[in-house]
């Protein structure tokens, strides 16, 4: 089963040239059963990386772009009158799908926003007075501009805690930029990809995920750096929501590096991504300093 | 790692050189303190100019100059001084080149060693609380090199730390042995204070201008009345026609023993002495002593002298008898007898005076009798007076102070041919009720006369007879309103000052009796007393120690082991190399970096790492003991870890 993740990830790597560490923590993300946030500049390739992890992982998905005047509605759907039947009829939006992407989602209204939220923390849509569930497994990945853009309309603190991950591409290496050049003529990148989860092996390895084994010297270090974020007043504080995903997010890290217990190693390397979004939402996904700060000015004693 | 100094560090330092510098004056010359002090002026145009080397080379060439320099006067300041002043001298080049923390080091210990020095040259409580001063001065800034800038000094923590260490202070202070050579303070040359060997007309009506203490004195029994409070210091016996000079010869020569025939318990006083520093021998006892303390021996004529030079405050312990001094050795007549030409008026008066009395009682009531019928006067300003001093004073001038009295007491007794001699020291003292001691300062300085009757030195003091208010209610109730005011300070009349400066003589008392005097005697009767007490104290001491360790248990009852079990045995293991790991690091991370520099261990500190993870991460007990036993197997290598010194400071 590992195996089978691994060589996806290996099939990840041919879409996404030279850009290994950012596939396994997006990877390390859903395994985790986190919603995505992937920023960067046009034309890096979030795009394309979002399509890959939703195809690469056997689900269902539908694209969103968002848009200025894009409407609550037309995400969770409408109730639109039958007039054979005389009933209104509740059309699903492209929200009850097992992968929602949401292309630059800072384009939208902060109210289109916030129609996210409870679809994403809840995993549910209320309308006309109806509490729907959504499918499960359901991921959100959603890309977005910088905030600098014209037109963006920066996300919530509160949305952006229900990113489990921010990550940015960055620029390719040359090299990695020259292969893509070369292989342009053959096509959409999409077409490296061959090989793909099924989704009872995936509900497996999340349930993997659940089992490795944290020791309480590493839970320790985990708290002592979530700490150090609440006695400084250059930051925001970390919060009980973002220890939990910082420890979810390890334990998926170490299972992705075949082990079944969680080491220090796990924590520091995704604590950047986890973190930095909550620390500063002002800051591009581009640079670590603060949680870098955190890493380097908490003692690990491990 | 490089830090520089702030401003502020290098200010402290400054300040504490600066007054290391002035309380050591005493060991340097003049010339080399300026030297110093131009040196440490010279920081800023080096700082501004040229590289380090360079730096580096002019300083040195200057220091080896002074090097120089002062091995050449290495005659005239000793070995000591000479020590102190090269301290100061690496010192003075260290500070001058100073820019990182890391050079404040040595810098640091010195200074504090310096400070130490300092009490070679003052024990006053008053200077000792100044180097307590620069010493926590010298401490903070060391503490302040260290803290990190949000640090702020906890002043509670610090009274905190004090408190438990105060215990410590006072028993090293009680219990640290006094051993000799280490203990002893060497002796500096300094200036010579109090009676002279040699006793001008006038000389004693100058030290009466100093209000400088002189000794004081405590009493084991009451005060004995102010008409016996005479403290002998020295015995005058060689008149050259104007002044009266100590016997070179007399005053080396050994004492006679000390045994009193009939010693009279009701005559007796024993007392304890303080004296201050003089840089002489000579010490002061009342009428003949009969026993002395170990730190001072018997001189000449039944005077008192100290082993070395007082060049620190000097506590002693005596018994005297209150009785006339009995002859030390036969020559003393004869050597007390000798006249000289000069003073031919004086010749005529005492063979005149001989002619009338019958005996050397008869003598003595006559001179009396011609100093009180006469107009003769007691004052502080006596004209000066030609060769022939005692012609002149007693037929012309007839206007003198004590010493003027007396050595034309002695020169009269021994033209009639009774042996006489003068005998320099001090009168009465201020007595404090409230602190039970006697104050004697230099204006307390007297001179009087000791002539030969009844197989005994007799004391006759013809100023008691001239004016007995200064033996009955001292100096000042002698003198007229003019001259007491020309022996106050000026700033002695205002009465605050008067009084804040009497508190201070006290508590300097307080300090000299109890912390100065602390010497190996007091400190044998502590362990004696102790010895006594030892059942009690073992008691407390073990009930004490029980509380420690109970307190200590529950503490460690109360708080989960800070590390895991691995982490523990890693951080026993690799004690030297860990410390150059980041503390944001973990243990992995610092192996793939060890093993970079320690090729030939790779392997081992693999299998180490691979352990040690599945013990801390995966909680695997088995792991644990293996790592355990690795760890044991390889303890040497592991000792020898290479970790590349350089690199930190490289950067």
């Amino acid at each position: 089963m590992l195996a089978q993740l691994h060589q996806v990830e290996q099939s990840l790597n041919q879409v996404i040239l030279g850009k290994q560490q950012q596939i396994r923590l997006s990877l390390c993300c859903l395994l985790a059963e986190g919603h995505l946030l992937l920023e960067d500049l046009p034309g890096l390739g979030k795009t394309t990386l979002a399509h890959a992890l939703a195809n690469s992982l056997g689900l269902s998905y539908r694209r969103v772009q968002f848009t200025s005047d894009l409407l609550p509605a037309d995400l969770t759907g409408i109730s639109i009158y039958d007039a054979r039947s005389q009933q209104f009829h509740f059309q699903p939006g492209p929200v009850f799908s097992q992968v929602l992407l949401a292309d630059e989602i800072n384009r939208a209204s902060p109210k289109t926003q916030s129609a996210l939220l409870e679809a994403m923390e809840e995993r549910q849509v209320s309308t006309d007075g109806e509490t729907r569930p959504l499918p499960s497994p359901f991921f959100v990945i959603a890309t977005q501009n910088p905030l600098f853009h014209a037109g963006t309309s920066a996300l919530p603190e509160s949305q952006l805690d229900r990113f489990l991950m921010r990550l940015s591409l960055g620029f390719p290496e040359r090299a990695a930029e020259h292969q893509l050049l070369v292989e342009d003529s053959k096509g959409s990148r999409l077409q490296f990809l061959t090989q793909q989860l099924d989704s009872d092996t995936l509900k497996n390895l999340q349930k993997q995920v659940t089992a490795v084994h944290v020791s309480d010297a590493v839970i320790d270090y985990l708290l002592s750096l979530v700490d150090a974020s609440r006695n400084r007043n250059d930051m925001l504080p970390l919060s009980p929501r973002a220890s939990k995903a910082l420890l979810r997010a390890s334990k998926a890290h170490a299972l992705l590096a075949g082990r079944d217990f969680t080491s220090a190693d796990d924590v520091q390397q995704v604590f950047p991504s986890v973190a930095e979004h909550r620390l500063d939402p002002r800051s591009s996904a581009a640079s670590h300093s603060l949680s870098q700060i955190l890493l380097e000015q908490t003692d690990c004693p491990l | 790692m490089l830090v520089l100094l702030s401003r502020q560090a290098l200010l402290f330092f400054y300040v504490i050189l600066l007054a290391v510098i002035m309380l050591l004056h005493q060991a340097l010359p003049l010339w080399y303190s300026a030297i110093l002090l131009l040196l440490l002026l010279y920081r800023w145009p080096l700082q501004q100019s040229s590289s380090k080397v360079n730096k580096l080379k002019r300083i040195n060439i200057i220091a080896a100059l002074i090097l120089l320099l002062l091995l050449i006067s290495i005659r005239q300041s000793g070995v000591f001084h000479f020590m102190i002043q090269i301290l100061l001298l690496s010192v003075t080049c260290r500070l001058v080149l100073i820019r990182q923390r890391h050079d404040s080091h040595q810098l640091l210990w010195v200074l504090y060693f310096l400070l130490a020095c300092c009490f070679i040259f003052y024990q006053s409580i008053l200077v000792s609380l100044l180097i307590l001063a620069l010493l926590l001065l010298t401490l903070y800034s060391h503490y302040q090199l260290y803290a990190s800038k949000q640090h702020q000094l906890q002043l509670l923590q610090l009274g905190k730390a004090i408190l438990i260490t105060l215990p410590i202070w006072i028993s090293l202070f009680l219990l640290f042995p006094r051993l000799q050579p280490l203990w002893r303070i060497p002796t500096a040359e300094a200036a010579v204070t109090g009676l002279a060997d040699s006793l001008d007309p006038g000389s004693i009506e100058n030290l009466v201008q100093s209000d400088k203490l002189a000794f004081r004195a405590i009493f084991s029994g009451s005060l004995p009345p102010r008409q016996q409070l005479y403290w002998r210091a020295k015995v005058y016996e060689d008149f050259d026609g104007r002044s009266w000079n100590v016997n070179q010869r007399f005053d080396r020569r050994q004492p006679g023993s000390r045994q009193s025939a009939n010693p009279n318990i009701e005559q007796t006083v024993s007392y304890q002495i303080i004296a201050e520093v003089s840089n002489q021998r000579s010490l002061f006892a009342l009428g003949m002593p009969v026993q002395y303390a170990n730190s001072v021996r018997p001189a000449s004529a039944y005077l008192v002298e100290a082993r070395r030079p007082v060049s620190q405050r000097l506590s002693y312990q005596l018994v005297s008898e209150l009785q006339a001094i009995p002859q030390d050795i036969a020559l003393e007549q004869q050597l007390n007898s000798r006249t000289v030409s000069a003073n031919p008026k004086t010749k005529v008066l005492a063979a005149e005076l001989v002619a009338n009395a019958g005996s050397t009682a008869g003598l003595i009531e006559q001179i009396s009798e011609m100093f009180r019928q006469q107009p003769y006067f007691y004052s502080l300003n006596p004209p000066r007076l030609g060769d022939n001093s005692i012609d002149a004073f007693l037929f012309d001038s007839r206007t003198g102070f004590c010493s003027h009295y007396a050595s034309a007491t002695a020169v009269l007794l021994r033209e009639a041919g009774v042996p006489a001699r003068v005998v320099g020291g001090y009168q009465g003292g201020v007595w404090h009720e409230e602190q039970q001691y006697l104050e004697v300062r230099q204006r307390e300085a007297h001179a009087w006369v000791e002539y030969y009757a009844n197989n005994g030195w007799q004391r006759f003091d013809p100023t008691a007879v001239i004016a007995p208010e200064r033996v009955l209610d001292g100096l000042d109730a002698a003198l007229s309103a003019d001259e007491q005011n020309q022996l106050q300070a000026s700033w002695r009349r205002f009465s605050a000052f008067n009084y804040i400066n009497q508190q201070l003589l006290h508590l300097d008392y307080y300090w000299s009796v109890w912390v100065l005097g602390f010497d190996e005697s007091q400190q044998l009767n502590l362990w004696q007393q102790l010895k006594a007490a030892g059942k009690l104290l073992a008691l407390l001491g073990s009930l004490l120690v029980a509380a420690l360790l109970l307190w200590w248990f529950l503490r460690l009852q109360r708080q989960p082991p800070k590390f895991a079990a691995p982490v523990l045995l890693i951080r026993r293991y690799f004690g030297k190399v860990l410390v150059n790991k980041p503390a944001g690091q973990h243990f992995s991370q610092f192996i793939a970096e060890l093993k970079t520099h320690n090729a030939a261990n790779t392997t081992l500190l693999g299998k180490i790492d691979s352990l040690y993870q599945r013990a801390v991460y995966a909680d695997d007990q088995q792991a644990l003991l293996l790592l355990e036993q690795h760890l044991k197997q390889n303890a040497k290598t592991l000792a020898k870890l290479n970790w590349p010194e350089k690199q930190a400071s490289a950067r």
